[in-house]
């Protein structure tokens, strides 16, 4: 076997230098070289050295959680057509059974819920934070909520560095509230607001995720607009859909692919249109990809620009801009739930400024 | 024509031409942004000699390397030429960290790179493989000079060599490779480690 020859041999490498190497490398074989001395562990455990690491990766570090089966794996997008895509398997953390839900996900992190339960839980180190929030369960408020009108929502505050979890309920008189839990100051804080527009308030009592990006959170109500909450003001706005959209479709559901905001839209045809806002903000980037494929479902929008998702009859495509199919795979037909996220090496912050590592 | 009479000639052209060559005059190369003077292009365009600068090595070796070319790519040899520090009539850049064998390769580097900029990446990326097939201290001592005289291209490309042989490899092979003797874990840590994740040694 072929040694690899060594890179020094004189004196060990300046720390600066190990560290311009360490940085280059993935998540997964940082977690292991934490074995390699004390040294590298210590480099590798930094919170700085975790963040320029994440600052300099963060856009060639998706993987897909797939949820399924009572399982969680974690898949590479890059490798979704290989024969062997080089799933890892991950154990849910605090025993959360196979009816938890994937309600975020923000540098690394994933908010996992299951009442009265939310884990903010990071599956490239196992780092993870049990919140509670009992304090929302019917019996334990005067006035009754509506526990179908819950809406999370996870993200970070860059001007606080500060991660929020995030429940908007309502109760029976319609009155609507922002319940908010900061890691750094870890308690629940509860601040009665109103959606940018009356309409909204009926669609959002369906319960769906919210999908962070750009330091926001987004969720899909079935208006005119996009819901928006900005994690720095700690304010709702919207995003109006694209006006070519029209109003004629039988459904529109949001997604967040690849860190794109998408458009699911099918209509009467049997083609379904994907809308990739291109330019995040920018009204005129709104861009149609069309599948030709009744209740096609996105998974991925890779960096060549093509769209990866299930036919509805069963296994994965992958289509370009111009909706010519790319590639396919058949053996994708189960039931699963996929949430896309990236790697990282952050830890949370806590309010005595050491990182929370619960086990 | 002399050298003075070219100079006159090109004083006298430059008004009209100062505007036209100011696009040219930026160079990118090698991640240092740098504006050559007008009258040195002209000059290069017609062939006269180039302005060279000396480099000592720690051996106490001199080596006469194109101005230009280490003002591209090294930040500590423009940032010396670009504050006047360097006088070219007398000095000479004395590098005590640098051996005559590496300060050699580094420049045939930078000389390789400004002369072939235009290249296609594939020939370039073939040229830099066989440029790093050097023996096992030679890696080592590439870095440390280019990390001295800060060529950000050349450390990119020894980073990305490095990455790539020590990616995916397991514990003992990295500190073979690194040199480690002693790995700080207490005796009971190593163990605790080693029954934990068996398959990472």
């Amino acid at each position: 076997m072929e040694m690899t020859k060594r890179i020094n041999y004189k004196n060990d490498l300046p720390n600066e230098l190990i560290m311009e190497i360490l940085t280059r490398l993935p998540v997964k074989s940082l977690m292991r070289f934490k074995c390699v001395s004390k040294l590298w562990f210590a480099i590798i455990s930094n919170d700085s050295f975790a963040k320029s690491h994440f600052e300099r990766s963060a856009s060639s570090s998706h993987r897909i959680l797939c949820h399924g089966d009572g399982e969680l794996r974690s898949i590479d997008p890059d490798l979704l057509f290989h024969k062997d895509p080089h799933t890892t398997k991950l154990s849910i953390p605090y025993s959360l059974s196979a009816y938890v839900r994937i309600q975020g996900s923000c540098r690394g992190f994933i908010m996992l819920q299951e009442f009265p339960d939310l884990v903010i839980w990071n599956p490239s180190t196992g780092v993870n934070k049990r919140i509670s929030y009992d304090h929302l369960s019917p019996g334990n408020l005067e006035s009754g909520i509506i526990l179908d009108s819950f809406m999370f929502g996870f993200g970070y505050d860059a001007r606080r560095d500060d991660y929020l979890a995030i429940i908007v309920w309502c109760d029976v008189n319609g009155r609507r509230f922002l319940e908010y839990f900061s890691v750094r100051i870890n308690k629940w804080e509860r601040v009665e607001i109103a959606l940018p527009r009356p309409s909204m308030d009926a669609a959002a009592s369906l319960s769906s995720p919210g999908y962070y990006l750009n330091g926001a959170i987004h969720w899909d109500t079935s208006s005119d607009s996009i819901l928006v909450f900005d994690m720095i003001e700690r304010e709702f706005f919207e995003i109006p859909l694209p006006e070519p959209l029209g109003k004629e479709f039988m459904s529109c559901c949001l997604e967040l692919l690849g860190g794109f905001l998408c458009l699911s839209v099918w209509r009467e045809s049997k083609k379904t249109e994907i809308w990739v806002m291109k330019e995040y903000g920018v009204a005129s980037s709104w861009t149609v990809y069309r599948i030709p494929k009744s209740n096609f479902d996105p998974l991925y929008f890779t960096k060549s620009d093509e769209i990866i998702g299930f036919p509805s009859l069963g296994g994965l495509a992958k289509y370009d801009e111009k909706g010519e199919l790319r590639e396919c795979m058949e053996n994708w037909n189960y039931e699963y739930h996929f949430w896309m996220y990236l790697e990282s090496l952050l830890s949370l912050p806590s309010s005595s400024g050491i990182a929370w590592k619960e086990e | 024509m002399e050298l003075l009479c070219i100079r006159q000639w090109i004083s006298g052209l430059l008004p009209t031409v100062k505007k036209w060559l100011s696009a040219w005059c930026i160079k990118p190369v090698g991640g240092a942004l740098v504006r050559q003077e007008p009258e040195y292009i002209l000059l290069a365009l017609m062939g006269s000699p180039l302005k060279k600068i000396m480099l000592c090595s720690s051996e106490k070796e001199i080596f006469s390397v194109e101005e230009q070319v280490m003002v591209q790519h090294s930040v500590i040899i423009n940032n010396m030429i670009e504050d006047g520090s360097y006088n070219h009539e007398e000095s000479k850049i004395p590098l005590d960290c640098v051996d005559s064998k590496t300060l050699k390769k580094v420049i045939d580097y930078c000389t390789h790179h400004t002369h072939h900029h235009n290249d296609n990446q594939e020939d370039l990326e073939a040229w830099d493989a066989q440029f790093l097939n050097v023996d096992s201290n030679g890696l080592y001592d590439l870095l440390m000079a280019a990390n001295y005289l800060e060529i950000r291209n050349l450390l990119d490309l020894i980073y990305g060599t490095i990455k790539n042989m020590i990616k995916g490899k397991k514990i003992d092979e990295i500190r073979r490779i690194f040199n480690i003797k002693d790995h700080g874990f207490t005796p009971e840590e190593e163990e605790q480690n080693r029954k934990e994740y068996p398959h990472f040694y």
